[in-house]
Protein backbone atom coordinates (compact mmCIF):
# COMPACT_ATOMS: atom_id res chain seq x y z
CA UNK A 1 0.00 0.00 0.00
CA UNK A 2 2.87 2.35 0.95
CA UNK A 3 6.07 2.05 -0.91
CA UNK A 4 8.89 4.96 0.73
CA UNK A 5 12.00 4.93 -1.09
CA UNK A 6 14.97 6.93 -0.20
CA UNK A 7 12.93 9.93 1.36
CA UNK A 8 14.83 13.25 2.25
CA UNK A 9 13.25 16.41 3.22
CA UNK A 10 15.38 19.20 4.02
CA UNK A 11 14.67 22.94 5.82
CA UNK A 12 17.01 25.54 4.78
CA UNK A 13 19.53 23.27 4.88
CA UNK A 14 18.50 21.23 7.82
CA UNK A 15 17.76 17.50 6.96
CA UNK A 16 14.38 16.64 9.05
CA UNK A 17 13.79 13.43 6.75
CA UNK A 18 17.24 11.52 6.43
CA UNK A 19 16.88 8.90 2.89
CA UNK A 20 14.53 6.62 4.92
CA UNK A 21 12.60 3.76 3.29
CA UNK A 22 9.98 1.50 4.59
CA UNK A 23 6.74 -0.45 2.72
CA UNK A 24 3.23 -1.02 4.77
CA UNK A 25 1.31 -3.85 3.03
CA UNK A 26 -2.45 -3.32 2.60
CA UNK A 27 -4.56 -4.14 5.69
CA UNK A 28 -1.56 -3.84 8.24
CA UNK A 29 -1.76 -1.45 11.03
CA UNK A 30 2.06 0.24 11.59
CA UNK A 31 3.04 2.57 14.47
CA UNK A 32 5.18 5.50 13.21
CA UNK A 33 7.15 6.59 16.39
CA UNK A 34 9.69 8.59 16.87
CA UNK A 35 10.76 11.50 19.69
CA UNK A 36 9.40 14.88 18.99
CA UNK A 37 10.86 16.54 15.68
CA UNK A 38 11.82 12.95 14.80
CA UNK A 39 10.41 13.70 11.37
CA UNK A 40 7.16 11.76 11.67
CA UNK A 41 5.15 14.52 10.81
CA UNK A 42 7.34 15.28 8.00
CA UNK A 43 6.98 11.96 6.49
CA UNK A 44 3.41 11.86 7.05
CA UNK A 45 2.99 15.25 4.97
CA UNK A 46 4.59 14.09 2.25
CA UNK A 47 2.80 10.85 2.33
CA UNK A 48 -0.41 12.94 1.48
CA UNK A 49 0.84 14.96 -1.19
CA UNK A 50 0.85 18.22 0.69
CA UNK A 51 4.99 18.35 1.67
CA UNK A 52 7.03 17.91 -1.88
CA UNK A 53 9.89 16.14 -0.72
CA UNK A 54 13.45 17.33 -1.66
CA UNK A 55 14.17 13.88 -3.33
CA UNK A 56 13.26 10.32 -3.26
CA UNK A 57 9.49 8.30 -3.45
CA UNK A 58 6.63 7.57 -2.65
CA UNK A 59 4.28 5.31 -4.15
CA UNK A 60 0.30 4.77 -2.62
CA UNK A 61 -1.13 2.04 -4.20
CA UNK A 62 0.94 1.56 -7.14
CA UNK A 63 0.79 5.44 -7.80
CA UNK A 64 3.43 7.90 -7.64
CA UNK A 65 2.64 10.60 -5.17
CA UNK A 66 4.29 13.44 -6.89
CA UNK A 67 2.90 12.60 -10.56
CA UNK A 68 -0.77 11.31 -9.27
CA UNK A 69 -1.30 13.76 -6.72
CA UNK A 70 -4.92 14.32 -7.05
CA UNK A 71 -5.38 10.17 -7.32
CA UNK A 72 -3.18 9.52 -4.54
CA UNK A 73 -5.37 12.10 -2.39
CA UNK A 74 -8.78 10.03 -3.07
CA UNK A 75 -7.21 7.44 -1.64
CA UNK A 76 -6.02 8.66 1.46
CA UNK A 77 -7.45 9.83 4.12
CA UNK A 78 -5.34 12.21 6.57
CA UNK A 79 -5.92 13.52 10.31
CA UNK A 80 -3.34 16.32 10.70
CA UNK A 81 -1.62 16.82 14.09
CA UNK A 82 -3.82 19.44 15.94
CA UNK A 83 -6.75 18.53 13.98
CA UNK A 84 -7.31 21.79 12.07
CA UNK A 85 -11.37 21.95 11.58
CA UNK A 86 -13.72 24.93 9.86
CA UNK A 87 -15.02 25.76 13.17
CA UNK A 88 -18.00 28.05 11.55
CA UNK A 89 -19.34 24.71 10.12
CA UNK A 90 -21.87 21.98 11.77
CA UNK A 91 -20.65 18.65 12.07
CA UNK A 92 -23.05 17.26 9.36
CA UNK A 93 -22.42 19.97 7.01
CA UNK A 94 -18.76 19.81 7.12
CA UNK A 95 -18.99 16.06 6.25
CA UNK A 96 -21.15 16.37 3.67
CA UNK A 97 -19.39 18.92 2.32
CA UNK A 98 -15.86 16.80 2.72
CA UNK A 99 -16.94 13.66 1.00
CA UNK A 100 -17.87 16.24 -2.04
CA UNK A 101 -14.72 17.57 -2.15
CA UNK A 102 -13.10 14.18 -2.02
CA UNK A 103 -14.69 12.89 -4.84
CA UNK A 104 -17.92 11.19 -3.28
CA UNK A 105 -20.66 10.92 -6.10
CA UNK A 106 -23.52 13.38 -4.83
CA UNK A 107 -25.86 10.10 -4.52
CA UNK A 108 -23.44 8.20 -1.93
CA UNK A 109 -22.37 11.43 0.09
CA UNK A 110 -25.45 10.91 2.18
CA UNK A 111 -24.76 7.24 3.27
CA UNK A 112 -21.11 8.11 3.90
CA UNK A 113 -21.73 10.46 6.14
CA UNK A 114 -23.83 8.61 7.57
CA UNK A 115 -21.53 5.70 8.15
CA UNK A 116 -18.79 7.80 9.29
CA UNK A 117 -21.22 9.80 11.78
CA UNK A 118 -21.64 6.60 13.40
CA UNK A 119 -18.85 4.62 13.08
CA UNK A 120 -17.39 7.74 15.48
CA UNK A 121 -19.56 8.20 17.46
CA UNK A 122 -20.73 11.47 16.14
CA UNK A 123 -24.75 10.70 15.61
CA UNK A 124 -25.63 13.08 18.91
CA UNK A 125 -23.23 16.11 17.46
CA UNK A 126 -24.04 16.22 13.78
CA UNK A 127 -25.85 19.64 14.22
CA UNK A 128 -23.32 21.23 16.60
CA UNK A 129 -21.03 23.82 15.12
CA UNK A 130 -17.57 22.22 15.25
CA UNK A 131 -16.00 25.20 17.34
CA UNK A 132 -18.21 24.61 19.83
CA UNK A 133 -17.39 20.99 20.54
CA UNK A 134 -14.86 19.83 23.22
CA UNK A 135 -11.42 18.46 21.87
CA UNK A 136 -12.24 14.62 22.08
CA UNK A 137 -15.30 15.53 19.91
CA UNK A 138 -13.17 17.24 17.68
CA UNK A 139 -10.58 14.55 17.51
CA UNK A 140 -13.82 12.85 16.28
CA UNK A 141 -14.70 14.72 13.57
CA UNK A 142 -11.08 14.84 12.59
CA UNK A 143 -11.20 11.04 11.97
CA UNK A 144 -14.66 10.95 10.73
CA UNK A 145 -13.34 13.28 7.84
CA UNK A 146 -10.48 11.21 7.39
CA UNK A 147 -12.35 8.24 6.20
CA UNK A 148 -15.69 9.98 5.24
CA UNK A 149 -14.25 9.06 1.19
CA UNK A 150 -13.85 5.47 2.19
CA UNK A 151 -10.02 5.70 1.43
CA UNK A 152 -7.64 2.49 1.72
CA UNK A 153 -5.27 4.30 3.52
CA UNK A 154 -5.69 6.31 7.15
CA UNK A 155 -2.74 8.25 8.15
CA UNK A 156 -3.41 9.63 11.75
CA UNK A 157 -0.92 12.05 12.46
CA UNK A 158 -0.99 12.00 16.69
CA UNK A 159 -4.27 11.40 16.93
CA UNK A 160 -4.81 10.69 20.55
CA UNK A 161 -2.89 14.21 21.67
CA UNK A 162 -4.61 16.22 23.85
CA UNK A 163 -7.45 13.79 24.62
CA UNK A 164 -8.18 12.54 28.46
CA UNK A 165 -7.67 8.92 29.15
CA UNK A 166 -11.28 8.61 28.41
CA UNK A 167 -11.41 9.68 25.16
CA UNK A 168 -8.08 8.16 25.09
CA UNK A 169 -9.01 4.78 25.16
CA UNK A 170 -11.85 5.37 22.53
CA UNK A 171 -9.96 6.97 20.16
CA UNK A 172 -7.83 4.13 20.20
CA UNK A 173 -10.80 1.50 20.14
CA UNK A 174 -11.47 3.27 16.98
CA UNK A 175 -8.78 3.15 15.26
CA UNK A 176 -8.89 -1.11 16.34
CA UNK A 177 -12.00 -1.13 14.90
CA UNK A 178 -11.29 0.66 11.64
CA UNK A 179 -8.21 -1.36 11.01
CA UNK A 180 -10.53 -4.33 9.93
CA UNK A 181 -10.99 -2.43 6.88
CA UNK A 182 -8.36 0.21 6.56
CA UNK A 183 -4.83 -0.17 6.37
CA UNK A 184 -3.43 2.45 9.11
CA UNK A 185 -0.13 4.61 9.28
CA UNK A 186 -0.31 6.29 13.01
CA UNK A 187 2.08 8.46 13.96
CA UNK A 188 2.78 9.05 17.83
CA UNK A 189 5.19 9.00 20.95
CA UNK A 190 2.87 7.62 23.21
CA UNK A 191 4.42 4.02 23.32
CA UNK A 192 1.65 1.61 24.92
CA UNK A 193 -1.11 3.19 22.21
CA UNK A 194 1.12 1.00 19.32
CA UNK A 195 1.25 -1.36 22.04
CA UNK A 196 -2.18 -1.62 21.87
CA UNK A 197 -3.47 -1.03 18.62
CA UNK A 198 -0.57 -1.85 15.75
CA UNK A 199 1.13 -5.07 14.67
CA UNK A 200 3.77 -3.84 13.63
CA UNK A 201 6.12 -0.51 14.35
CA UNK A 202 8.61 1.67 12.71
CA UNK A 203 10.89 4.25 15.09
CA UNK A 204 12.37 6.83 13.65
CA UNK A 205 14.46 9.64 15.05
CA UNK A 206 16.53 12.38 13.65
CA UNK A 207 15.14 11.80 10.51
CA UNK A 208 16.39 8.15 10.16
CA UNK A 209 14.62 5.09 10.44
CA UNK A 210 16.15 3.04 13.74
CA UNK A 211 13.82 0.13 13.48
CA UNK A 212 11.16 -1.63 11.63
CA UNK A 213 9.46 -4.49 12.53
CA UNK A 214 7.04 -6.44 14.68
CA UNK A 215 6.48 -5.21 18.55
CA UNK A 216 7.88 -8.80 19.52
CA UNK A 217 10.84 -9.00 17.46
CA UNK A 218 11.71 -5.45 18.10
CA UNK A 219 11.49 -6.44 21.55
CA UNK A 220 13.55 -8.90 21.49
CA UNK A 221 16.16 -7.51 19.03
CA UNK A 222 16.82 -5.09 21.92
CA UNK A 223 16.72 -7.34 25.03
CA UNK A 224 14.59 -10.21 26.08
CA UNK A 225 13.62 -8.61 29.32
CA UNK A 226 14.17 -8.69 33.12
CA UNK A 227 14.41 -11.64 35.35
CA UNK A 228 13.48 -10.87 38.91
CA UNK A 229 14.12 -13.76 41.39
CA UNK A 230 14.31 -13.62 45.06
CA UNK A 231 15.91 -16.33 47.19
CA UNK A 232 17.11 -17.31 50.66
CA UNK A 233 20.97 -17.42 49.85
CA UNK A 234 24.19 -15.59 50.77
CA UNK A 235 24.28 -12.34 48.68
CA UNK A 236 27.60 -12.47 47.68
CA UNK A 237 27.53 -16.52 46.25
CA UNK A 238 24.45 -16.10 44.50
CA UNK A 239 25.58 -13.23 42.74
CA UNK A 240 29.25 -14.83 41.49
CA UNK A 241 26.85 -18.19 40.84
CA UNK A 242 24.78 -15.89 38.55
CA UNK A 243 27.07 -14.11 36.75
CA UNK A 244 28.65 -17.62 35.46
CA UNK A 245 25.84 -17.77 34.06
CA UNK A 246 25.49 -16.93 30.22
CA UNK A 247 23.36 -13.92 28.53
CA UNK A 248 22.57 -12.65 31.59
CA UNK A 249 23.93 -9.48 33.84
CA UNK A 250 23.13 -8.42 37.08
CA UNK A 251 21.46 -4.98 37.49
CA UNK A 252 20.49 -4.33 41.19
CA UNK A 253 20.63 -6.76 44.50
CA UNK A 254 18.76 -6.02 47.14
CA UNK A 255 18.69 -7.94 50.81
CA UNK A 256 16.47 -8.08 53.65
CA UNK A 257 17.14 -8.65 57.17
CA UNK A 258 15.88 -12.40 57.05
CA UNK A 259 18.29 -13.32 54.73
CA UNK A 260 16.31 -13.04 51.40
CA UNK A 261 18.07 -11.68 48.51
CA UNK A 262 16.34 -10.05 45.35
CA UNK A 263 18.23 -10.02 42.61
CA UNK A 264 17.06 -8.31 39.15
CA UNK A 265 19.34 -9.60 36.03
CA UNK A 266 19.26 -8.35 32.60
CA UNK A 267 18.93 -10.62 29.93
CA UNK A 268 21.08 -10.42 26.30
CA UNK A 269 19.47 -9.50 23.10
CA UNK A 270 17.53 -12.48 21.72
CA UNK A 271 18.47 -15.20 24.70
CA UNK A 272 15.97 -16.18 27.25
CA UNK A 273 18.49 -17.72 30.62
CA UNK A 274 15.47 -18.54 32.47
CA UNK A 275 16.06 -22.05 32.15
CA UNK A 276 19.82 -22.26 33.04
CA UNK A 277 18.47 -19.79 36.33
CA UNK A 278 15.96 -22.33 37.24
CA UNK A 279 18.60 -25.18 36.95
CA UNK A 280 21.24 -23.36 39.27
CA UNK A 281 18.47 -22.10 41.56
CA UNK A 282 17.51 -26.05 41.80
CA UNK A 283 21.05 -27.52 42.22
CA UNK A 284 22.03 -25.14 45.09
CA UNK A 285 18.80 -26.00 46.72
CA UNK A 286 17.97 -21.95 47.56
CA UNK A 287 14.71 -21.29 48.92
CA UNK A 288 12.80 -19.11 45.81
CA UNK A 289 10.10 -17.29 46.88
CA UNK A 290 10.05 -15.53 43.53
CA UNK A 291 10.97 -15.82 40.09
CA UNK A 292 9.27 -13.42 37.67
CA UNK A 293 10.04 -12.46 34.00
CA UNK A 294 9.07 -9.15 32.50
CA UNK A 295 9.04 -8.90 28.72
CA UNK A 296 11.03 -5.96 27.35
CA UNK A 297 8.64 -3.19 26.39
CA UNK A 298 8.52 -1.04 23.56
CA UNK A 299 9.74 1.53 25.80
CA UNK A 300 12.52 -0.36 26.73
CA UNK A 301 13.06 -0.52 22.91
CA UNK A 302 12.44 3.40 22.19
CA UNK A 303 14.27 4.88 24.66
CA UNK A 304 17.56 2.56 23.61
CA UNK A 305 17.04 3.39 19.93
CA UNK A 306 15.99 6.93 20.24
CA UNK A 307 18.20 8.15 23.61
CA UNK A 308 21.17 10.71 22.47
CA UNK B 1 -12.65 24.60 -13.62
CA UNK B 2 -13.11 21.24 -12.28
CA UNK B 3 -15.80 20.32 -9.39
CA UNK B 4 -13.63 20.95 -6.76
CA UNK B 5 -13.38 24.56 -8.01
CA UNK B 6 -17.20 24.09 -7.48
CA UNK B 7 -17.37 22.81 -3.84
CA UNK B 8 -14.88 24.92 -2.52
CA UNK B 9 -16.90 27.93 -4.25
CA UNK B 10 -19.69 26.71 -2.06
CA UNK B 11 -17.55 26.73 1.04
CA UNK B 12 -16.13 30.14 0.68
CA UNK B 13 -19.40 31.86 -0.28
CA UNK B 14 -20.92 29.93 2.52
CA UNK B 15 -17.93 30.91 4.75
CA UNK B 16 -18.44 34.78 3.81
CA UNK B 17 -22.18 34.46 4.00
CA UNK B 18 -22.72 32.91 7.03
CA UNK B 19 -20.52 35.15 8.85
CA UNK B 20 -22.49 37.77 11.24
CA UNK B 21 -19.16 39.93 9.78
CA UNK B 22 -20.43 39.91 6.34
CA UNK B 23 -23.65 41.66 7.16
CA UNK B 24 -22.36 44.08 9.67
CA UNK B 25 -19.59 45.60 6.34
CA UNK B 26 -23.00 45.36 4.40
CA UNK B 27 -25.11 47.03 7.09
CA UNK B 28 -22.42 50.08 7.48
CA UNK B 29 -21.31 49.92 3.55
CA UNK B 30 -25.51 50.81 2.67
CA UNK B 31 -25.62 53.25 5.38
CA UNK B 32 -22.18 55.06 4.58
CA UNK B 33 -23.08 54.91 1.02
CA UNK B 34 -26.54 56.32 1.32
CA UNK B 35 -25.48 59.02 3.40
CA UNK B 36 -22.29 60.14 0.82
CA UNK B 37 -25.05 60.05 -2.43
CA UNK B 38 -27.72 62.23 -0.22
CA UNK B 39 -24.59 65.03 0.15
CA UNK B 40 -23.74 64.18 -3.72
CA UNK B 41 -27.15 65.12 -4.69
CA UNK B 42 -27.57 68.02 -2.43
CA UNK B 43 -24.15 69.09 -4.42
CA UNK B 44 -26.04 68.86 -7.52
CA UNK B 45 -28.51 71.33 -6.46
CA UNK B 46 -25.15 73.84 -6.23
CA UNK B 47 -23.48 72.52 -9.78
CA UNK B 48 -25.79 70.98 -11.33
CA UNK B 49 -23.10 70.22 -13.74
CA UNK B 50 -22.53 66.75 -12.78
CA UNK B 51 -24.44 63.98 -12.17
CA UNK B 52 -24.13 62.92 -8.08
CA UNK B 53 -22.77 59.64 -9.30
CA UNK B 54 -20.36 61.42 -11.04
CA UNK B 55 -18.99 63.48 -7.69
CA UNK B 56 -19.14 60.08 -5.67
CA UNK B 57 -17.02 58.31 -8.48
CA UNK B 58 -14.62 61.17 -8.38
CA UNK B 59 -14.26 61.38 -5.05
CA UNK B 60 -15.99 59.42 -1.73
CA UNK B 61 -15.15 55.93 -3.73
CA UNK B 62 -11.76 55.82 -3.41
CA UNK B 63 -12.10 56.13 0.35
CA UNK B 64 -14.83 53.36 0.53
CA UNK B 65 -12.82 51.42 -1.67
CA UNK B 66 -9.38 51.66 -0.11
CA UNK B 67 -11.38 50.49 3.67
CA UNK B 68 -13.82 47.40 2.21
CA UNK B 69 -11.08 45.64 0.07
CA UNK B 70 -8.54 44.85 2.80
CA UNK B 71 -11.69 43.86 5.32
CA UNK B 72 -12.89 41.43 2.74
CA UNK B 73 -9.93 40.23 1.63
CA UNK B 74 -7.42 39.88 4.45
CA UNK B 75 -9.08 36.53 6.08
CA UNK B 76 -9.00 34.55 3.19
CA UNK B 77 -5.55 32.89 3.40
CA UNK B 78 -3.94 34.65 6.77
CA UNK B 79 -7.11 32.89 8.61
CA UNK B 80 -6.20 29.45 6.90
CA UNK B 81 -2.87 29.81 7.83
CA UNK B 82 -3.21 30.58 11.09
CA UNK B 83 -5.86 27.99 11.99
CA UNK B 84 -3.65 25.42 9.87
CA UNK B 85 -7.12 24.37 7.81
CA UNK B 86 -5.21 25.17 4.56
CA UNK B 87 -3.18 21.45 5.38
CA UNK B 88 -6.99 20.40 5.80
CA UNK B 89 -7.75 21.76 2.69
CA UNK B 90 -4.97 21.16 0.50
CA UNK B 91 -4.93 17.01 1.87
CA UNK B 92 -8.06 16.63 -0.32
CA UNK B 93 -8.11 16.13 -3.61
CA UNK B 94 -8.09 19.69 -5.10
CA UNK B 95 -5.76 21.07 -6.79
CA UNK B 96 -3.93 24.96 -5.94
CA UNK B 97 -5.68 26.62 -8.60
CA UNK B 98 -8.95 25.80 -7.23
CA UNK B 99 -8.15 27.18 -4.09
CA UNK B 100 -6.85 29.72 -5.70
CA UNK B 101 -9.91 30.78 -7.63
CA UNK B 102 -12.55 29.49 -5.36
CA UNK B 103 -11.42 32.34 -2.93
CA UNK B 104 -11.00 34.96 -5.84
CA UNK B 105 -14.64 34.55 -6.68
CA UNK B 106 -16.05 34.33 -3.86
CA UNK B 107 -14.64 37.43 -2.28
CA UNK B 108 -15.04 39.06 -5.83
CA UNK B 109 -19.29 38.23 -5.23
CA UNK B 110 -19.11 39.94 -2.04
CA UNK B 111 -17.27 42.79 -3.40
CA UNK B 112 -19.76 43.07 -6.01
CA UNK B 113 -22.83 42.66 -3.74
CA UNK B 114 -21.35 45.45 -1.72
CA UNK B 115 -21.16 47.80 -4.46
CA UNK B 116 -24.80 46.44 -6.01
CA UNK B 117 -27.34 48.37 -4.14
CA UNK B 118 -25.48 52.31 -5.29
CA UNK B 119 -26.27 50.89 -8.95
CA UNK B 120 -29.68 51.41 -8.06
CA UNK B 121 -29.28 55.33 -6.18
CA UNK B 122 -29.35 57.12 -9.27
CA UNK B 123 -32.83 55.14 -10.73
CA UNK B 124 -34.47 55.69 -7.85
CA UNK B 125 -33.66 59.33 -7.37
CA UNK B 126 -34.57 59.81 -10.94
CA UNK B 127 -37.43 58.22 -9.77
CA UNK B 128 -37.92 60.02 -6.80
CA UNK B 129 -36.76 63.63 -9.00
CA UNK B 130 -40.31 62.97 -11.47
CA UNK B 131 -37.24 62.41 -14.25
CA UNK B 132 -36.18 66.04 -14.42
CA UNK B 133 -32.24 64.92 -14.97
CA UNK B 134 -30.79 63.35 -17.90
CA UNK B 135 -29.69 59.67 -16.30
CA UNK B 136 -26.57 59.44 -18.28
CA UNK B 137 -26.75 55.50 -18.05
CA UNK B 138 -23.77 54.99 -20.50
CA UNK B 139 -21.32 56.64 -18.00
CA UNK B 140 -22.96 55.26 -15.06
CA UNK B 141 -22.25 51.72 -16.72
CA UNK B 142 -18.85 52.70 -17.70
CA UNK B 143 -18.12 53.64 -14.07
CA UNK B 144 -19.73 50.31 -12.89
CA UNK B 145 -17.47 48.35 -15.28
CA UNK B 146 -14.58 50.32 -13.57
CA UNK B 147 -15.64 49.28 -10.03
CA UNK B 148 -15.81 45.62 -11.49
CA UNK B 149 -12.09 45.31 -13.01
CA UNK B 150 -10.52 47.87 -10.55
CA UNK B 151 -11.98 45.43 -7.54
CA UNK B 152 -11.30 42.37 -9.39
CA UNK B 153 -7.68 43.57 -9.35
CA UNK B 154 -7.83 44.49 -5.66
CA UNK B 155 -9.33 41.83 -4.32
CA UNK B 156 -6.17 39.37 -6.11
CA UNK B 157 -4.03 42.12 -4.60
CA UNK B 158 -5.98 41.84 -0.85
CA UNK B 159 -5.86 37.64 -1.34
CA UNK B 160 -2.01 38.22 -2.43
CA UNK B 161 -0.93 39.85 0.71
CA UNK B 162 -3.17 37.94 2.59
CA UNK B 163 -1.26 34.67 1.53
CA UNK B 164 1.93 35.96 2.52
CA UNK B 165 0.87 36.35 6.21
CA UNK B 166 -0.92 34.71 9.31
CA UNK B 167 -2.17 38.06 10.79
CA UNK B 168 -5.22 39.38 9.41
CA UNK B 169 -4.43 43.01 10.20
CA UNK B 170 -1.18 43.09 8.71
CA UNK B 171 -2.90 41.41 5.60
CA UNK B 172 -5.26 44.38 5.64
CA UNK B 173 -2.53 47.30 6.28
CA UNK B 174 -0.08 45.64 3.69
CA UNK B 175 -3.66 45.87 0.78
CA UNK B 176 -4.28 49.45 2.36
CA UNK B 177 -0.64 50.45 1.75
CA UNK B 178 -0.43 49.26 -1.49
CA UNK B 179 -3.59 50.52 -2.94
CA UNK B 180 -2.65 54.08 -1.53
CA UNK B 181 0.66 53.29 -3.44
CA UNK B 182 -0.85 53.06 -6.65
CA UNK B 183 -3.72 56.02 -6.12
CA UNK B 184 -1.04 58.48 -5.31
CA UNK B 185 1.21 57.32 -8.20
CA UNK B 186 -2.03 58.52 -10.34
CA UNK B 187 -2.23 61.87 -8.50
CA UNK B 188 1.43 62.59 -9.17
CA UNK B 189 0.82 62.55 -13.00
CA UNK B 190 -1.60 65.66 -11.84
CA UNK B 191 0.91 67.36 -9.91
CA UNK B 192 3.74 67.18 -12.72
CA UNK B 193 2.01 66.97 -16.23
CA UNK B 194 5.24 67.35 -18.00
CA UNK B 195 7.08 64.72 -16.71
CA UNK B 196 8.61 62.03 -19.11
CA UNK B 197 7.29 59.39 -16.50
CA UNK B 198 3.65 61.48 -17.45
CA UNK B 199 3.15 59.01 -20.14
CA UNK B 200 3.36 55.63 -17.94
CA UNK B 201 1.85 57.03 -14.73
CA UNK B 202 -1.13 58.04 -16.13
CA UNK B 203 -1.23 54.27 -17.95
CA UNK B 204 -1.47 52.79 -14.45
CA UNK B 205 -3.62 55.93 -12.96
CA UNK B 206 -6.72 54.39 -11.24
CA UNK B 207 -8.28 58.55 -11.06
CA UNK B 208 -7.18 58.95 -14.60
CA UNK B 209 -8.73 55.87 -15.36
CA UNK B 210 -12.26 56.73 -13.61
CA UNK B 211 -12.78 60.44 -14.59
CA UNK B 212 -12.32 58.84 -18.53
CA UNK B 213 -15.13 57.06 -17.43
CA UNK B 214 -17.19 58.81 -15.41
CA UNK B 215 -17.55 61.37 -18.34
CA UNK B 216 -17.86 58.22 -20.95
CA UNK B 217 -14.81 57.90 -22.26
CA UNK B 218 -13.82 54.51 -22.90
CA UNK B 219 -10.63 53.14 -22.83
CA UNK B 220 -9.57 49.57 -23.37
CA UNK B 221 -6.32 49.96 -21.32
CA UNK B 222 -7.21 50.27 -18.01
CA UNK B 223 -9.28 46.88 -18.57
CA UNK B 224 -5.97 45.30 -20.25
CA UNK B 225 -3.97 46.67 -17.26
CA UNK B 226 -6.25 45.71 -14.62
CA UNK B 227 -7.24 42.15 -15.74
CA UNK B 228 -3.51 41.28 -16.50
CA UNK B 229 -2.68 42.51 -12.85
CA UNK B 230 -5.37 40.39 -11.59
CA UNK B 231 -3.86 37.07 -13.28
CA UNK B 232 -0.48 38.36 -12.04
CA UNK B 233 -1.58 38.13 -8.62
CA UNK B 234 -3.40 35.45 -8.61
CA UNK B 235 0.00 33.56 -10.00
CA UNK B 236 1.58 34.92 -7.65
CA UNK B 237 -1.06 33.74 -4.44
CA UNK B 238 -0.91 30.17 -6.01
CA UNK B 239 3.26 30.64 -5.66
CA UNK B 240 3.35 31.85 -2.30
CA UNK B 241 1.07 28.50 -1.63
CA UNK B 242 3.41 26.48 -3.51
CA UNK B 243 6.36 28.03 -1.32
CA UNK B 244 4.86 28.01 1.95
CA UNK B 245 4.01 24.33 1.47
CA UNK B 246 7.40 23.75 0.77
CA UNK B 247 8.56 25.18 3.91
CA UNK B 248 5.18 24.08 6.08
Amino acid sequence: MIKVTALHKKYSGVEAVAGISFEVEKGEIVGFLGPNGAGKSSTMRMLTGYLPPTSGEIEIAGLDVLNHSIEVRKKVGYMAENVPLYTDMYVGQFLRYRAALKGVKSKNVRGRVEDSLEKCGLVEVRKKLVGNLSRGFRQRVGLADALVHNPDLLILDEPTAGLDPNQIRSVRELIKDLGKEHTILLSTHILPEVEMVCDRAIIINRGRIEASDTLENLSRKVQSGSLYIEIKSPAQDALEKLERLKNLSLVKVRTDKDGWVLLECQSKPGSDPREAVDELIKAEKWPLREFRHDKAKLEDVFVELTQE
Amino acid sequence: MTSAFFIQLRRELGAIFNSPMAYVIFLCYTLIIGYIFYTNIQEMEIAPRFSAFQIFFSSWFWICMFVVVPLITMRTYSDEYKTGTIELLLTAPVGDWDVVMSKFFATFVFYITLWAPTATYMFVFQWVSGGQLSLKVPELMLCYLLVCILGSFFVSFGMFTSSLTKNQALSAFLTFCGMLTLFFIGLMSLRMPDSKFTPFIEYISCIQHMSNFIFGIFDSRPLVFYLSGTALFLALTQRVMAVKKLKS
